[in-house]
């Protein structure tokens, strides 16, 4: 499997990465900020995106939208991982055209669960 | 130019007189030329004009500049026949009063006839308090609404901030409760071990800082006022944020330039706090090899400033108007440099609640931050003369010999207690803890017949600390309390516990040794 995670701060790709190889034993492709993450897309097939919100640049709805309209990626899951939880912007994310919202910090069953259900389905699963 | 005459009888009556004198509102009658024929006490006190001023005038002299050479001509259109636009129908205009000020009015106009002659009434109100008030209701409201987009921006950037660390801490600690523990790599042991305790610090200052944040915007906090020397106070920042200098590579430098001495009006906690703000932005937003220099200048002799300049890559001009903001980094939040985005938020609310205020300039070579505390007072400079403190001792035994311990933090009121307490006992053990904390360590250990404890104090305070020692000991030796807080909850707060005595700050000579003579 091919995963992508975009977020800025370190750790919190550190965590996600070590979460990834012990539920799964698979690694995942980071970069820091969106325009890095959909140069990547456009150039390589991912299986799954993560995506963080608050990014240096574009921000990760955006990027979202971005993914799904220009780049025309519309089977691609994106799973967005973030710490702004405010109602507006999980909105804003799952109608810009995410899978799935889990929110930092990240429990890890849940990880395991949703990520799974949107591999396997494709369904749109409610906030965790 | 025809004007018109009233009858007696038109305009005599004592009842009309009556009404067009003390009615409240404005009433002007004129003519089909537009000339004031009558004008009542209301309206001139509107407009400030006497009556002789107004009669005979043709009323555009009552409006402003760029309406006054239209109306004529309105006039002579609607006196043939043309659009009316003002009678029976009450609308707001402006008017213009003898001192050239425009007001909002209300004017309502009717036709009448006197005689075969056409002329016009119009009633006039002052509406200028009321739009006056409207604008103050409005611009509360906007102020209101700002305060509140404040809030909410603060409360979720908080929340942001706060779960942040919290994903390292949680799930590091998750991995280690997933792995099999027989095959828990060493490694991953040591790196979880580590970013718990790196993340728990952070989060653990951020809590700190959002805490008083949260507390000083509630007005919750109080401040302890006294006159601090300026230098010692800059010595004791500098000599606090060494670790982090020499950790950051950065020269943490003060130049006194021979100012000579210079004292604040301050609370001795929060300007310390203020200062290590300062300077650690200094440090950690720097050049390699850089510094940090520190200096002062008496501004008239009402404040006394205090710079702190970085030689850093300075701040753009776009972030400027956010600096005091708390929780926006301006986009340094993923760097690797570690901070809260409280500090200078703090830092501002602090430096004015003691009536000073915070300031900065910045170019790519590097930014100065100033604070303007109010200056303190030169002549509390604590020395005491022999000859007065002779004069105070009455019978004291010289000889006695034991032991006082002073719990204070500021360098200067333990050099003059110790002063006095020598002139008056030169065989005694005088002793002192700059903390709480240390006191209570040091008096586990060491008898002593007198303690005196300053209430305000880094960490735990006196009251706490005494608070401590009732609950520790039977037994304890006379207990005076010292503070620069005489407010009313601070001495009911001394009052509750078991100090034999409370003196104010600045410290009174005679007050002083007639306390230690008693108890000793």
């Amino acid at each position: 499997m091919k995963f992508l995670y975009v977020e800025d701060k370190p750790m919190n790709t550190r965590v996600l990465r070590l979460f990834v190889e012990q539920l799964w034993g698979e690694d995942l492709v980071a970069v820091e900020t969106a325009e890095e993450g959909l140069d990547l897309i456009g150039k390589e097939d991912f299986d799954l995106v993560f995506m963080d919100i608050n990014l240096p640049q574009m921000n990760g709805i955006d990027a979202i939208r971005y993914i799904k309209n220009k780049l025309n990626k519309t089977t691609l899951p994106i799973i967005v991982v973030s710490a702004a939880t405010d109602t507006n912007i999980i909105e804003d994310a799952y109608e810009s055209g995410c899978r799935a919202f889990i929110k930092k910090p990240v429990k890890i069953m849940d990880f395991k669960r949703i990520t799974e259900r949107v591999l396997k389905t494709d369904e749109t699963i409610a906030v965790a | 130019m025809n004007s018109v005459v009233l009858s007696d009888a038109q305009s005599g009556s004592a009842l009309f007189q009556s009404i067009w004198q003390t009615v409240v509102d404005g009433m002007i009658v004129i003519n089909h030329l537009g000339i004031i024929q009558m004008v009542n006490p209301a309206t001139l006190k509107i407009f400030g004009y006497r009556e002789e001023e107004l009669v005979g005038k043709n009323v555009k002299i009552l409006m402003p500049q760029r309406y006054s050479s239209e109306h004529d001509q309105y006039l002579t259109n609607f006196m043939e026949g043309g659009p009316n636009k003002i009678i029976g129908i009450g609308r707001i205009v402006e008017g213009r009063t003898k001192t050239g000020q425009e007001i909002s009015m209300y004017l309502a106009v009717s036709e009448l006839m006197v005689g075969d002659q056409v002329c016009f009434v119009g009633i006039l109100r002052d509406l200028t308090e009321k739009v006056r008030a409207e604008n103050d209701i409005l611009r509360a409201k906007e102020e209101a609404e700002r305060a509140n987009m404040a809030k909410s921006h603060f409360l979720s950037s908080m929340s942001h901030e706060l779960r942040t660390p919290m994903n390292t801490i949680l799930g590091f600690a998750q991995l280690l409760q997933v792995t099999d523990e027989n095959q828990i790599k060493y490694e991953l042991y040591q790196e979880a071990v580590q970013h718990i305790l790196k993340s728990g610090d952070h989060l653990l200052n951020l809590i700190d800082d959002v805490l008083d944040l949260s507390k000083i915007e509630a007005g919750i906090i109080s401040v302890s006022l006294e006159d601090i020397d300026v230098s010692e106070i800059i010595d004791e920042c500098i000599d606090l944020t060494k670790f982090t200098a020499t950790s950051n590579n950065i020269k943490v430098v003060f130049k006194p330039e021979n100012k000579g001495k210079a004292f604040i009006h301050a609370d001795r906690g929060r300007i310390r706090q203020s200062l290590i703000n300062l300077i650690s932005n200094g440090i950690k937003y720097n050049r390699e090899d850089g510094s940090v220099t520190i200096s002062f200048e008496k501004l008239d002799n009402r404040f006394v400033r205090i710079k702190v300049a970085d030689t850093g890559y300075g701040i753009p001009q776009r972030h400027h108007e956010k600096l005091f903001i708390p929780f926006d980094r301006l986009g340094l939040e993923n760097s690797a440099i570690e901070g809260s985005g409280v500090g200078l938020a703090i830092t501002q609310k602090i430096v004015r609640m003691m009536q000073g205020d915070i300031g900065f300039s910045s170019t790519p070579d590097g930014t100065q931050f100033w604070i303007d505390i109010p200056a303190g007072d030169m002549n509390s400079e604590l020395e005491v003369t022999n000859e007065e403190i002779e004069n105070a001792i009455e019978s004291a035994d010289k000889k006695m010999n034991g032991r006082i311990l002073y719990i204070e933090d500021n360098p200067s009121n333990i050099a003059l207690l110790r002063q006095i307490v020598s002139k008056v006992y030169p065989e005694i053990d005088f002793e002192s803890c700059s903390s709480a904390e240390q006191g209570l360590e040091y008096i586990q250990d060491h008898p002593c017949d007198m303690i005196f404890m300053d209430i305000n104090l880094p960490g735990m305070s006196g009251i706490d600390a005494m608070k401590c020692l009732e609950r520790l000991y039977r037994h304890l030796p006379p207990v005076v309390a010292i503070t620069a807080d005489v407010s009313k909850l601070t001495i009911s707060k001394i009052k509750k516990q078991k100090f034999s005595e409370m003196l104010a700050k600045p410290i009174n000579l005679l007050e002083t040794v007639e306390v230690l003579e008693r108890y000793l």
